[in-house]
């Protein structure tokens, strides 16, 4: 049993009279130790298949598994659970917490848990993205862009979740810290965590495993990089 | 790192609308406190009033028929004419009554009509000491009668027999020695001879018989029940008060206090309703912040405790601010109004009060809103959708 299964998802926004497709009809499944990468354009509904993979976005119809788990029969606390112990996030534009230090934003996932030990969990987990306690301590626009980036993997990892999420983590990014991300990224998979990376951009895929290609709400390709994308 | 860090961190980062939220807060907060520490120095000042008339209530014997009186003069009665007297067996029930803190004197008095050189002269046997505490007008010249042959003059008796402290005067055919004279009242003490209640039923061969019984409740809050209860312990006798009169008084200090609570309730609202719309606005603005904290775990209840917390916070800063700007101006306000007796009494109960309120409102103004953070959805606020 994959780590994660999709199975005939298809979601539809908008009213009866006008309909919109974002995602028609996708099943596939991701491995623990898979490194993929949901490829399309603006618009092609890879954000979609990624929101609902991270188990906020139900879909129209569909059933997502995680670990075996049906999430969307689940209520939205058990879901919130399931984030929480599953699914680690790297967002798009990393979405630090501005007014939080390094060390807090890393601390954000377990600031709800009633457990001791919070701080050093967190202080590990920057330190296995290289970032020591003296820079844990600012605030990210204290920060470069790549300790940040870095900031934001170790608040994806810090539950140790079996499932990292990327969306469009070196958007922003010059190339030399979108490099170091893609690096973080490529070791988690080797650590066993399954990552799925959102992207426009065929240069982010130069390490993934996989590419899931994405148009108009369908799946056109499901393979390789070479196979799949079209250099720039 | 716990909620409240991420709820203090939002408030530091966020200084305008906090500021904001808390003048809000604050200005209700002052208003109520301005108000009611108006309201409580108003009691104080109809309590001090009430101590200047001495007695606040009156037991006297029951009427037995119908008087046949005028302007307080009693002409005849409509059929044997026999006066009625309380005992002692009253007096002692008076002082018995229940939670005896609430009275300050228990007075009882006798008047009879002696004989002072052929005149016929009303005297009034009392307790002189407990008299001349409650009594705040009583001007003595002179020294307060202390032995059993020492009498107080009032002063239209002093002025038709000439008489001075230290000089004699006979009644019934007793002699005794005026040990002061009353300054002019205005009342009917003016022609009394006043002496010890003992010494007068001795002199007059007449005991036990007590014409009414004179007693202070200590507070006017205090007054309807004292009544209340005297009237339970002697079904026969009649009690009045002389609260009312004063109730009257006071009515235009009491209708500014209600005005001052209706503009409170309308400040009060206002201020809510600002502290509501500024938290919806920061809510809408956190949005994606929001949608972070659902997509790492945070449920729903998390997110509406951050926005109550940063309320509470808030609060807390709003309830000391408006606390001592209300004191401050109740301190103030009686200066602003002429020829007002109200003066400025501190009392805790504002505080703890104005602390109440200022939670009370930060908490109903911040409901809505954290019910609409905590109802956001993630893929939504993240912009996923």
């Amino acid at each position: 049993m994959a780590l994660i299964e999709i199975d005939r998802v298809r979601r539809e926004y908008g009213t009866a009279d006008s309909r919109v497709v974002a995602l028609g009809e996708v099943s596939l499944s991701i491995e623990a130790g898979e490194y993929a990468a949901i490829m399309g354009p603006s618009g092609s509904g890879k954000t979609t298949l990624l929101s609902i993979l991270g188990a906020m976005n139900p879909p129209t119809s569909g059933t997502l598994s995680i670990d075996g788990i049906d999430v969307y029969a689940l209520s939205q606390e058990r879901q919130a659970d399931l984030r929480r112990e599953y699914i680690g996030f790297v967002f798009q534009q990393l979405e630090l917490v501005p007014y939080l230090s390094a060390l807090e934003n890393v601390m954000l996932p377990l600031a709800i848990l009633k457990e001791k030990g919070k701080r050093e969990r967190a202080l590990e987990a920057l330190g296995r993205v290289n970032i020591d306690e003296r820079k844990a301590r600012r605030l990210p626009s204290e920060l470069s862009g790549g300790e940040q980036g870095r900031v934001a993997i170790a608040r994806a990892v810090v539950n140790d979740p079996p499932i990292i999420l990327a969306d469009e983590p070196v958007g922003s990014l010059d190339t030399s810290t979108g490099r170091q991300i893609l690096d973080q990224l490529r070791r988690l998979a080797d650590g066993g965590h399954a990552v799925v990376m959102v992207t426009h951009n065929p240069e982010s895929t130069q390490d993934v495993d996989r590419v899931i290609q994405i148009l108009d709400g369908r799946v056109t390709c499901d393979d390789g990089p070479l196979a799949c994308v079209v250099p720039a | 790192m716990e909620l409240r860090h991420i709820a203090f961190g939002n408030l530091r980062r966020r200084k305008g609308k906090a500021a904001l939220i808390t003048f809000g807060l604050a200005v209700a907060v002052a208003a109520f406190v301005l108000v009611l520490s108006l309201i409580l120095s108003l009691r104080s000042t109809v309590d001090d009033r009430l101590a200047r008339y001495g007695s606040n209530l009156v037991v006297t014997p029951p009427r037995s028929e119908v008087d046949l009186s005028f302007g307080g003069v009693r002409v005849a009665g409509a059929g044997s004419g026999q006066v009625r007297y309380l005992d002692e067996s009253d007096v002692e029930a008076v002082r018995s009554l229940s939670e005896p803190e609430r009275l300050t004197a228990v007075i009882p008095v006798s008047l009879r009509l002696v004989d002072v050189e052929g005149r016929r002269l009303l005297a009034m046997g009392t307790d002189l000491a407990a008299s001349s505490r409650v009594k705040l007008w009583w001007r003595l010249e002179g020294t307060l009668p202390a032995a059993p042959d020492q009498v107080l003059l009032g002063l239209n008796v002093r002025n038709e027999f000439g008489l001075d402290t230290g000089d004699e005067i006979l009644i019934d055919g007793r002699s005794f020695t005026v040990s002061a004279v009353l300054w002019e009242t205005g009342g009917e003490e003016d022609s009394l001879i006043i002496m010890d209640r003992a010494v007068l039923d001795a002199l007059t061969g007449v005991a036990g018989e007590v014409n009414l019984i004179e007693v202070t409740a200590s507070s006017t809050a205090a007054v309807d029940g004292v009544a209340r209860d005297l009237r339970l312990a002697l079904p026969e006798a009649e009690v009045s008060s002389v609260k009312s009169s004063i109730e009257f008084n006071n009515q235009a200090d009491s209708a500014l206090a209600d005005f001052g609570l209706a503009v409170t309730f309308l400040i009060v609202l206002i201020s809510g309703l600002v502290v509501t719309i500024t938290m919806l606005n920061a809510v809408q603005e956190r949005q994606k912040e929001i949608g972070i904290f659902r997509a790492v775990g945070y449920k729903q209840r998390h997110i509406a405790t951050l926005v109550l917390l940063e309320s509470a916070m808030l609060s807390s800063s709003a309830a000391v601010l408006g606390v001592v700007a209300g004191l401050g101006a109740a301190s103030l306000a009686p200066r602003l109004v002429q020829d007002s007796e109200i003066g400025f009494t501190f009392d805790p109960l504002a505080v703890v009060a104005g602390v109440l309120v200022a939670f009370l409102i930060g908490f109903l103004a911040s409901i809505y809103p954290a019910w609409r953070a905590a109802r956001m959805d993630p893929a939504t606020a993240l912009k996923y959708v």
